[in-house]
């Protein structure tokens, strides 16, 4: 019924700024909102992903307890971590969250150096045309 | 047991010593061919072979402690090795000496002249690694080196010159006859035992007492 | 679950010198590394949990036999290597298998042989003719090749080349791998500890400064930068500092941050950083 041993893909940067634990739940949150880990998958195990990562085991013990509270991942006593059931509306949410605050940050920054919102906008049209070039 | 165990890894520890055991039989072959007189023998053996081989373990152990003090074993098993190691040379150095004494001199075996020597010697040998002992493990072989040559050097002088002194001027024939009793060299051989026990009595509680 | 290791209270006085109670646990699954400038008593501490010195106080437990009393069975589990080749000069390392197979009761050959080759080290030649970086991983293989619970490691990779070091790295990592032992590891090379250490304990002038888990090790300090006009203001929160005619560069606690003037520059705390500044103290300004 579970798959065991997905290979799940994480690049971590140590210059980043951005703590190590934080990375890997980003980037499997990342993996499980694009459908690339699907609901019942298995995680690697905490301790086999340290050792693959090549950080602590606390680092990815607080990596996966993030994942866990907010409900993406569940453990199961001695069986190891597994993808939540995906409630896509509440990861969209989410990510809405985080746009807004990007586009937020964005419109300040207009604002400081004065460009107007049409230069704005206009901005926005063309990296969304970028992005869709690059898929 | 421990103490086995102890014994063992002090003769492999000893392993770059055996070259210079080789050597020694040679030359102690050599010196039987020119030897007339079994007491010869017993004192050849014991100097050349038996003295520095009671020596190696503990210049052994002065560069490789950490390995003997990371290995499971305790202190005591460690110095109950070596003591016993120091009884099976003694009683190996008289066996070879016996056999060369039988080579050289047939008739001192029979005439029970062997077997009081044979005590004389132990009770010098107990002596010696008695006094030796507790030094060795309490300083180290490097920083004790002088003082086991002295020791030997004090211990020599005293039975080669103290006890003549100490016999003459006294009625000789009454100790020579004492002598020929079966009991001395038991008597002997008895408080070579107790002064050994003493002995390791002592370098137990100053290596227990040692740091590393 | 037993404490690997549970150190409480351990006092030791030398002349000149007190290791003063220190006290740590490690649970099973984790890496400690145990730092501290030259001289602080990070090896003593090692040396004192092999019984290798007498403590003057306290206790030392391996799971949960006492290092004085269950010494032999400590033994057993524990897996040690320092940085001092112990072995005989003359020995093979068929002569170090006979030893460990003599010794330990659950001594793997195979095991042994294995790591022998994987570590690339020839058996015909005595080990007084092996380089340093040999000597470790001998000393490495023969820690890994019986059946321990503590992997006790002092400074193993001083003066080895960052190759080995990575190597070793791996192979605690894979030590931990099943999470029922564990692994203690005083090094100098902190940026080894900074990737895959779960625990940092650092100790200071026979004093325990701290010992958690190495996040909160590394939020709980912060280095701060500032002018010479500046260096009153921030005097009273320094742990460590340095001095020149440019400014001042010091350690304080992440929570007294809020203290700070602004024209001071505020940054996260490498651990050499937390390490060298608490050595340092507070240096008069040099004028």
């Amino acid at each position: 019924m579970f798959e065991r041993g997905h290979s799940v893909r994480i690049l971590i940067s140590n210059s980043s700024g951005v703590p190590i634990y934080e990375q890997i739940a980003a980037q499997i949150a990342e993996s499980i909102a694009k459908g690339l880990l699907k609901e019942g998958d298995a995680l690697p195990s905490i301790r086999q992903l340290a050792k693959d990562l090549r950080v602590s085991v606390i680092t990815t013990t607080r990596a996966y307890n993030e994942l866990e509270n907010k409900g993406l991942v569940t453990a199961m006593q001695g069986k190891g971590y597994f993808v939540s059931a995906s409630d896509s509306n509440a990861i969209k949410a989410e990510y809405l969250k985080r746009i807004k605050g990007h586009l937020q940050e964005a419109v300040k920054d207009a604002k400081t150096v004065g460009i107007n919102g049409a230069e704005l906008q206009n901005l926005l049209k063309i990296l969304i045309e970028r992005e869709s070039i690059d898929d | 047991m421990g103490a086995l165990k102890s014994m063992l890894l002090d003769l492999k520890a000893c392993k770059v010593y055996w070259k210079n055991i080789i050597l020694v039989l040679f030359v102690l072959g050599l010196f039987v061919i020119n030897m007339s007189k079994s007491v010869d023998a017993l004192f050849l053996v014991i100097f050349l072979l038996f003295l520095p081989l009671w020596q190696y373990p503990f210049a052994a152990y002065d560069k490789c402690s950490l390995l003997y003090l990371s290995l499971p074993q305790k202190k005591s098993d460690i110095v109950l090795g070596r003591y016993l190691l120091a009884v099976l040379g003694i009683v190996f150095a008289f066996i070879l000496s016996a056999c060369i004494g039988l080579i050289c001199d047939p008739q001192s075996v029979k005439n029970g002249d062997m077997f009081l020597i044979a005590s004389v010697s132990t009770l010098f040998i107990a002596v010696l690694i008695s006094v030796q002992a507790p030094i060795f493990f309490k300083f180290g072989y490097m920083k004790s080196r002088i003082f086991a040559f002295l020791s030997l050097g004090i211990i020599a002088g005293l039975i080669g010159f103290a006890l003549p002194e100490a016999v003459v001027g006294k009625d000789i024939s009454s100790v020579m006859e004492m002598a020929k009793s079966p009991l001395i060299p038991v008597i002997l051989l008895i408080i070579s035992a107790i002064i050994v026990v003493v002995s390791y009595c002592i370098s137990l509680a100053v290596f227990e007492k040692r740091e590393g | 679950m037993t404490d690997i290791l549970n150190v409480a209270g351990l006092t030791k006085c030398f002349d000149g010198f007190t290791l003063n109670n220190i006290s740590f646990r490690l649970q099973p699954g984790y890496i400690m590394g145990l730092v501290g400038p030259n001289g602080s008593g990070k090896t003593t501490t090692i040396k004192l949990i092999m019984n290798m010195m007498k403590k003057d106080k306290g206790a030392i437990n391996i799971n949960g036999y006492d290092s004085v009393k269950g010494e032999v069975e400590a033994k057993e589990l524990i897996g040690y290597a320092s940085d001092e080749c112990m072995f005989v000069d003359d020995w093979k390392t068929d002569d170090v298998k006979k030893t460990l197979a003599l010794y330990y009761k659950k001594f793997d050959e195979t095991q042994f042989e294995r790591y022998i080759d994987d570590f690339d080290l020839p058996r015909g030649r005595k080990i007084k003719d092996f380089s340093k970086g040999m000597k470790t991983k001998l000393m490495l293989a023969a820690a890994l090749s019986h059946d321990t619970k503590l992997l006790l490691l002092d400074e193993p990779t001083s003066g080895l080349d960052p190759v080995i070091r990575t190597e070793l790295l791996d192979i605690l990592q894979e030590y931990i791998v099943r999470g029922n032992r564990s692994v203690l590891f005083s090094t100098h090379i902190t940026t080894d500890l900074e990737k895959v250490a779960d625990y940092i304990t650092f100790i200071n002038d026979g004093k325990l400064i701290f010992s958690m888990d190495k996040d909160s090790v590394l939020e709980t300090y912060s280095v701060v930068k500032g002018s010479p006009e500046s260096f009153n203001s921030v005097k009273e929160i320094l742990i460590g500092c340095r001095t020149n005619r440019m400014g001042f560069e010091g350690l304080v606690l992440s929570e007294n941050a809020a203290k700070l003037p602004r024209d001071v520059v505020c940054e996260k705390a490498t651990l050499d950083d937390i390490i060298v500044y608490h050595r340092l103290g507070i240096r008069p300004w040099a004028l």
